[in-house]
């Protein structure tokens, strides 16, 4: 059933997002070339020759520039938008008195949202990352062999790198659905007032990542009254055992945050559900 | 076949915030039969609905459908028609009728596709660029395409037109389990009190009334929308005259 | 088929009565197939409920007759319908009688008034 949730939640969320992603991917493409025959020698000599052309380059240029900057933002408005408003149309609007009334339990609902969620940012992520890297590569003549070997030499400046890479790809995920999930505990919170639902739950963003902080600072304070940084500094001796340290206790914390924003939201749905 | 009764609730009640909207509810509502959920706006039909499909949870008391808390199982067998449009609007007729095929094991799906056909709408026509009325008329078609033991209507004929109605009437009475109940709120009851075997008066949040409406008639010699008019008569404030 | 229902009265007894006047004057003729309660409940706009209790009365009275394989036939019997027409009008002219009499007629006037011959007491005389 969870299977189908997400299959139902992939066609709702993607629909707009594929075209945006599609585009932005053009976009990039289009920039490439732009630069690429920019680069060329036989463009900069055609550049010479004529003021008009050098004048329709430079519009060219910033037409380009324009397009693309508004597709990344485009993009980022909109991978938000589906995080925030799948969840709170999906399931604390109208749609909601369908998905509640399914035969499937709330935490399936809940899943079913969040996987989608964290899917969407993580492929916006991901594509912004590859544009970006593509354009300012273009720009700087840095040809793809010559990327495949920087990446292969970094891999190679310490014994556990790949590994150190596998387990921040798997942080950065975690710490993406977690993000996704504070999201979804501040609108279950907002959403047991009657009025000013959204307000509510701006301020319960902002109140759990203030209680957050409060409770990292804490933990500084009582991890150096008992001696944590005297360990850690210990511990840095040993560059491997510290880095796997260091891992661990972010992989910990987010995983911490994430179990206690679905409880949140998962008890306040199933115990609080309050559709208008 | 069951034997044991379809809905039974004791003592529910629900509170939002300190105002009561259902108190001290017992009922028991059996299989293969009509009933009319009745009382004014406010009175706390639609609250006792949403317990019963599990969209709200009781302050107090239980309720049981076909034996069983509401939850997972219970929604496999209720077939709920809200009053509220719950499309996602990106969606195609073939989308629900996917969806609903997906979660709901008593989904007639050749039952919905005739329906929808009668109505001259089409599988790939969007949600969307449906008017209101068609809308609320494939949902109803969805809700009753299925062989569900209970169907919770929410006042399905508001605010609609004499012809919208009678189309939703015979959809109703047309396509249920007949093994199953339907559990109709309205405060319109002369439209349809034809088709109730059952009533249930509520008043503030009480039942005050759960009879057979043939025996009420018989007892009576009224029809059940005069007897509604007669409990739910609105008290003057100053009875016996002019004020001095 | 126009169904007259009147709310403030238990609805199948009204059903019943309507099939029996329908039977009796041959609009389901004897032995032919009575339509399903299915059917009757679309067209009177009442339940299946309601339907069924109104045929179960006509099954107990004969006038309707349920076989297993060809489903429900109006009865062969036709001394059955005669009495059924019998009893129908006989329950007619009763009520009919009542009312006239409550109006102050006499019995002699009212025959006289239904054949149409008797001018004074349409005259008011």
């Amino acid at each position: 059933m969870t299977g189908r949730l997400i299959k139902f939640e992939m066609r709702s969320s993607f629909r707009h997002l594929l075209i945006v992603w599609a585009a932005l991917m053009a976009m990039t493409i289009l920039m490439c070339i732009i630069y690429a025959v920019s680069g060329m020698d036989s463009y900069a000599a055609f550049m010479d020759s004529t003021r008009v052309a050098e004048v329709i380059s430079a519009i060219v240029h910033i037409a380009a520039w324009l397009v693309y900057v508004a597709l990344m933002v485009a993009l980022v408005v909109l991978t938000i938008a589906i995080v925030i408003l799948r969840f709170h149309r999906g399931l604390l609007g109208d749609e909601g008195y369908l998905m509640h009334t399914l035969p499937v339990k709330e935490w399936q609902l809940i899943t079913s949202k969040g996987v989608v969620a964290a899917l969407a940012v993580l492929g916006s992520s991901i594509l912004v990352a590859i544009s970006g890297f593509m354009v300012v590569s273009t720009i700087n003549h840095v040809s793809i062999a010559q990327i495949m070997q920087d990446i292969a030499a970094f891999m190679h400046t310490e014994k556990l790198m790949p590994l150190l890479v596998v387990e921040g790809i798997i942080i950065a995920i975690l710490g993406i659905l977690k993000s996704v999930y504070q999201i979804y505990a501040s609108l279950a919170i907002g959403q047991l007032v009657n009025r000013y639902r959204i307000l509510l739950a701006l301020g319960a963003y902002i109140g759990i990542g203030t209680v957050l902080s409060i409770i990292a600072m804490l933990g500084v304070f009582f991890g150096s009254l008992l001696g944590l940084d005297e360990w850690i500094s210990n511990l840095s001796a040993n560059v491997t055992a510290f880095e796997q340290v260091v891992m661990l206790f972010c992989f910990v914390v987010e995983a911490i945050q994430l179990v206690i924003f679905h409880i949140v939201t998962e008890r306040i749905m199933s115990r609080k559900l309050n559709l208008l | 076949m069951n034997t044991n009764a379809l809905v039974e609730c004791r003592g529910l009640g629900k509170s939002f915030n300190g105002r009561i909207a259902l108190q001290n509810v017992d009922l028991t509502l059996g299989r293969g039969k009509v009933i009319g959920l009745l009382g004014p706006n406010g009175s706390g039909k639609t609250t006792l609905i949403k317990i019963l499909n599990g969209l709200l949870q009781p302050t107090t008391g239980t309720c049981a459908i076909s034996g069983a808390m509401p939850g997972t199982y219970t929604k496999s067998i209720i077939s709920y028609l809200p009053d509220k449009s719950y499309f996602a609007d990106w969606m195609k007729v073939n989308d629900l009728l996917d969806m609903f095929e997906g979660f709901y094991m008593d989904f007639d799906r050749a039952k919905a596709e005739t329906m929808c056909g009668y109505l001259g709408i089409h599988p790939t026509d969007r949600i969307k660029e449906m008017s209101k009325g068609t809308r609320e008329k494939i949902q109803l078609i969805l809700v009753m395409s299925r062989n569900a033991e209970l169907y919770l209507l929410d006042e399905p004929i508001a605010g609609v037109d004499p012809a919208a109605r009678d189309y939703i009437l015979n959809t109703i009475i047309n396509n249920y389990n007949e093994e199953g109940t339907i559990l109709i709120s309205t405060h319109l009851i002369t439209d349809i009190e034809k088709i109730l075997d059952e009533v249930v008066f509520l008043r503030e949040g009480r039942v005050i009334r759960h009879e057979a409406v043939d025996d009420i008639r018989m007892r009576e010699g009224k029809s059940i929308d005069e007897l509604f008019k007669e409990d739910f008569r609105m008290v003057p404030i100053y009875e016996g005259g002019e004020m001095r | 088929m126009e169904w007259k229902i009147d709310d403030s009265r238990p609805i199948w007894p009204q059903i019943k009565e309507q099939l029996m006047r329908d039977i009796v004057a041959g609009k389901y003729p004897m032995g032919s197939p009575f339509p399903t309660v299915r059917d009757l409940a679309e067209d009177a706009k009442v339940n299946r409920n309601t339907m069924q209790r109104a045929l179960s009365e006509l099954e107990n009275e004969g006038l309707v007759i349920t076989n297993r394989t060809s489903g429900r036939t109006v009865t062969m019997d036709e001394n059955l319908i005669k009495l059924t027409r019998g009893k129908i009008a006989k329950e007619k002219i009763v009520s009919f009688r009542q009312e006239m009499e409550d109006m102050g007629f006499t019995m002699e006037e009212i025959i006289s008034l239904m054949r149409g011959s008797d001018s004074d007491v349409e005259k008011g005389e």
